[in-house]
């Protein structure tokens, strides 16, 4: 009885795991194409030549042409811009100071602050939103952008909405900066010491720059985040104050037209360059896309 | 006087919560010597060389480099430059940068900067690879630039954490020669911590063996390797033969053990024997003659071949004794058949100098 | 100024920063601390006392024109209790659940699949997967509010207009359009810690599986699902917050009606200016996800002692 299979032994077992191949291969480029289907749709009918969003009615850029003149949207553009700028810049450092702290010294109570830079990533966006809103509120600080005079240029500066930035983007950044600074090889700050170069010197010399992959992922990453930030943005944006996401979001409440799309397409090539920058910048010999550890 | 040591040690400890990693160590290392801290992995030999560079501080006792005390000073202000075990190289400048680092720190003007460092890239072959960066270097390579960049600020003292364990070894042995000779040539104190014994014994002038953080025994290589103190120096150094017995008796000169049942082994005498101690009687194999004819002063045993293993230079005749001990013998190759004279079980008689028997203290 | 007084000045100054940097190097704990100290300010400033003040607001009541009285009440967390709040609070849990549950069932299979790529495509999948995740939150969503729409969007449209259908389906304004939203939104972070978990994996043990004569199933079972087991915990922790507490998917694709506790909460803040209540809500949904977060603490934790 056992001779029966005998003269085919391996070949159902082989057929089953090719079957299976197959099928595993099939699935994961169905995978994909679901991820990136509806993002292909959308930049498709921001060509649209009609105001549908699902017909296809021809070729046209007339989407972006409106786009480009209304001020609106460039004026939200513009200050999306300010914005991540502005609290890229300040979130970098006060994130980059504090990794260092973390990374570098044991203290009573790191526990607590290690718990504290979490939680800004954890907390969920509506959450952060409603309790910035409340204190800006009842602390008199208020929504209102400072209008400023600066060599003759007019800047409205949301000072709520950056404040609320920073206030996510410090995590981020120092959870960056951090794991850079783990991988960091402590002998060389040894070498450094050994050769006479005080700590100061030290710090400038080699730390610092062997920091600087680490600062310049966490600023990007800090970059991206604000520029997509939308339900934070939204609850500390004072009356009149828009960024893209925010006015987007106006734009879908009042009517869908392909100039959403446009927009939209827009802000996904932005996505996608800042993309090929981080990973451009991080062929300074590093691994692979971060995820965070939780 | 401490002004002659180019490194002492006073009483030096170091414990790291509850872990001792260094215990009591004293030491003084002359100027212009190679001293290597020899011992096994976590014997304290690194720690003790990081205390010296100022890369930890003691818990105890005090480190003097060229007579100085060096109390609380950090790395950065003590006359000492060290070769890491995996370089430490600066990885985002070129080996010029790297190499003039110290210099730079120090004040050293430009011109200056740059006719030392091409003295010393030159004092180890490197000339032409300024502008390389590290991970464009081999190991080999790389490891030079590390002692280039310590020996170009003029130590009093440089201090060496096994700087060859990453090198294959063939230019392990290549880079032990140069090492040697570049310290011949410079002439400044070397302090080498290494775990290979014969790496020790080649380069050194002076070896301090060390284990558990206590230093064991301080001597010359030749010091270290016959006359070992103790059983763990004996054992970490070279081959040795091991075989357990009693003081029988003993006068001023020489002590007699007895390795029961009948055996009788004569060595010279030792200040701490008492007749009726359990020792451990140590002989190292290449000492030992096979069927030489009776000699004074020699101790004399027969026994039985029990193998024979050629290996290449050399052959290790193993001997079984009376009592059913085994003793490894080694003699060179001199011959084109020396491993075919004897075979096993075929009666022989060994026999080794008094003096080169060493006993241990059980 | 005289020199002497500059002089005097800067000789006072040394001396601080002297003194100072002495400290500095003795205490390294003090230099610790002020390189915290920005960053510890502003999260202190704009974090921990706004989150007090939700916490507190929780328990006080509504005043008469917006803003709140001095008195300490539960009345707002009993409101909760309310059909109307209750009902939602509950479909936001059970919306939460089933996004993981799905993200799970469809992120493991994709998970496996890249792990079982040579390596050098494994790392062009992780970034063609990860790429979708840094775009935009709110254009994704708005990209399905195209496709999924009753009347306009583009699966009817095209459905209807091949003759396929004769009434649109309802794929929007309802539980499946935010389902739809979450998963394809939180995939991606449903897939990394399962993919990190089975990359980890020693396919050695796949292959003494085999040898000992266990078939592809139990294959599965015994020993790639426990070992990936840390991956799918992380994951499902990764997803289950965020689809909690979601607040642009239910407000683009659940066609204006309040579905979720976010919304909810949105409006007591925006429209009814009940900011007790809201905070109430808040306070509730957070705690939930905290209680979430030690859960996985914990399981991860005893997860290492078995592995003991």
């Amino acid at each position: 009885m056992k001779n029966r299979t005998a003269s085919h032994p391996g070949r159902l077992a082989k057929m089953k795991s090719q079957i299976g191949n197959f099928v595993l291969s099939l699935y994961g480029i169905l995978g994909f194409l679901f991820l990136y289907l509806p993002i292909i749709i959308l930049v498709i009918f921001s060509f649209n030549n009609s105001r549908s969003t699902a017909q296809w009615a021809g070729f046209s850029t007339q989407w972006y042409a409106e786009m480009i003149q209304d001020d609106q949207v460039i004026l939200a553009l513009w200050n999306s811009l300010f914005v991540a700028v502005v609290s890229t810049i300040v979130s970098t450092v006060l994130g980059t100071l504090a990794a260092m702290a973390m990374e570098r010294y044991a203290f009573r109570g790191k526990l607590v602050m290690d718990a504290l830079l979490y939680l800004p990533i954890i907390i969920p966006d509506i959450a952060m939103g409603i309790m910035l809103l409340l204190f800006f509120n009842i602390s008199g600080i208020g929504f209102e952008p400072w209008r400023l005079r600066f060599f003759g240029l007019r800047f409205a500066v949301p000072y709520s909405v950056i404040i609320g930035h920073v206030a996510f983007n410090i995590s981020f950044v120092a959870v960056v900066v951090r794991a850079r600074l783990a991988q960091m090889d402590r002998t060389l700050e040894e070498a450094a010491n050994d050769l006479y170069a005080d700590n100061w010197r030290t710090f400038r010399r080699v730390t610092l720059p062997m920091m600087m992959p680490g600062i310049l992922g966490g600023a990007l990453l800090a970059f991206t985040l604000s520029l997509d930030d939308f339900v934070i943005t939204f609850f500390t944006s004072g009356a009149g104050f828009n960024t893209l996401p925010v006015r987007v979001f106006g734009m879908i409440k009042r009517g869908v037209t392909p100039k959403i799309n446009a927009v939209s397409t827009l802000m996904l090539a932005a996505s996608l360059l800042l993309v090929i920058v981080s990973l451009v910048t991080r062929r300074g010999g590093e691994k692979a896309p971060i995820d965070l550890n939780l | 006087m401490p002004e002659e040591f180019a490194v002492e040690l006073k009483g030096v400890a170091k414990k790291f919560g509850a872990v001792t990693a260094v215990n009591d160590v004293s030491l003084q290392i002359k100027d212009g010597e190679f001293f290597s801290l020899l011992g096994p992995s976590g014997c304290g030999k690194t720690t003790t060389l990081r205390l010296i560079a100022g890369f930890e501080l003691p818990t105890k006792g005090e480190i003097y480099i060229g007579g100085r005390s060096q109390g609380y000073l950090p790395a950065y202000r003590r006359p000492v430059n060290t070769v890491f075990q995996h370089y430490a190289l600066f990885p985002h400048m070129t080996v010029l940068e790297n190499v003039s680092f110290g210099l730079e720190m120090q004040g050293v003007a430009k011109g200056d900067i740059q006719t030392r460092v091409g003295e010393v890239l030159r004092l180890v072959h490197l000339t032409g690879m300024e502008d390389r960066r590290p991970k464009q270097l081999s190991g080999g390579q790389q490891q030079r630039v590390a002692l280039a960049r310590a020996l170009v600020n003029h130590p009093k003292v440089l201090l060496l954490d096994e700087p060859l364990g990453a090198l294959d070894l063939k230019l392990r042995k290549a880079m032990q020669v140069e090492l040697k000779s570049l310290q011949e040539q410079v002439g400044i104190t070397f302090i080498y911590v290494t775990h290979d014994q014969e790496e020790a014994l080649t380069m050194s002038d002076r070896i301090g063996v060390m284990n558990q953080g206590k230093l064991l025994q301080l001597g010359t290589a030749q010091e270290v390797y016959e006359s070992p103190q103790s059983r763990f120096v004996s054992d970490f150094i070279g081959e040795t033969n091991y075989l357990a017995g009693r003081v029988a008796s003993m006068d001023d000169d020489m002590v007699e053990v007895v390795i029961e049942p009948e055996i009788r082994v004569q060595a010279t005498s030792q200040p701490d024997l008492r007749p009726g101690q359990n020792v451990t009687v140590a002989v190292r194999p290449e000492k030992i003659l096979l069927n030489s004819e009776a000699r004074q002063d020699f101790n004399r045993v027969t026994g039985v071949v029990a193998g024979v293993v050629y290996t290449g230079s050399t052959t290790s005749f193993d001997i079984r004794l009376a009592n059913g001990d085994v003793i490894t013998v080694r003699t060179q190759n001199v011959g084109l058949s020396t491993s075919n004279y004897y075979h096993p079980n075929d009666e022989i008689t060994i026999s080794w100098p008094f003096a080169a028997t060493r006993v241990f203290i059980d | 100024m005289s020199l002497r007084t500059l002089e005097s000045v800067n000789r006072f100054i040394n001396q601080r920063s002297e003194s100072l940097l002495q400290k500095m190097r003795q205490f390294p704990s003090l230099t610790a601390w002020l390189l915290l100290l920005p960053a510890l300010s502003w999260l202190i400033i704009f974090f921990v006392a706004p989150l007090f003040i939700v916490l507190a607001y929780s328990f006080l009541e509504r005043g008469t024109y917006g803003g709140v009285t001095w008195q300490f009440t539960t009345e707002n967390f009993a409101r909760v209790f309310d059909p109307l709040y209750l009902k939602t609070f509950l479909r936001s849990v059970y919306i939460a659940i089933v996004t993981t549950v799905v993200c799970l069932l469809l992120g493991f299979p994709l998970a496996y699949y890249i792990s079982t790529r040579p390596p050098r495509r494994r790392n062009t999948l992780l970034l063609a997967l990860m790429i979708p995740f840094w775009t935009n939150f709110l254009i994704r969503t708005y990209a399905w509010l195209t496709i999924l729409r009753t009347n306009t969007g583009l699966i009817n449209v095209s459905l209807i207009s091949l003759g396929i259908l004769d009434k649109p389906l309802p794929l929007f304004g309802n539980d499946f359009a935010i389902l739809l939203g979450l998963v394809y939104g939180w995939l991606p972070v449903m897939v990394l810690p399962i993919y990190a978990a089975l990359e980890r994996l020693d396919r050695s043990l796949i292959e003494a599986a085999n040898d000992l004569y266990a078939p592809g199933s139990r294959v599965f079972l015994r020993i790639i699902w426990p070992l990936s087991l840390p991956g799918v915990v992380a994951g499902s922790m990764l997803v289950f917050i965020p689809a909690l507490g979601a607040f642009v998917t239910p407000a683009i694709l659940g066609g204006g009606k309040s579905l979720m506790i976010g919304n909810i909460i949105s409006n007591q803040f925006l429209a009814a200016h009940d900011w007790p209540f809201g905070s109430a809500l808040s306070t509730l949904m957070m705690g939930l996800m905290l209680f979430a977060t030690l859960v996985y603490f914990r399981s991860t934790r005893r997860g290492e002692e078995i592995e003991k």
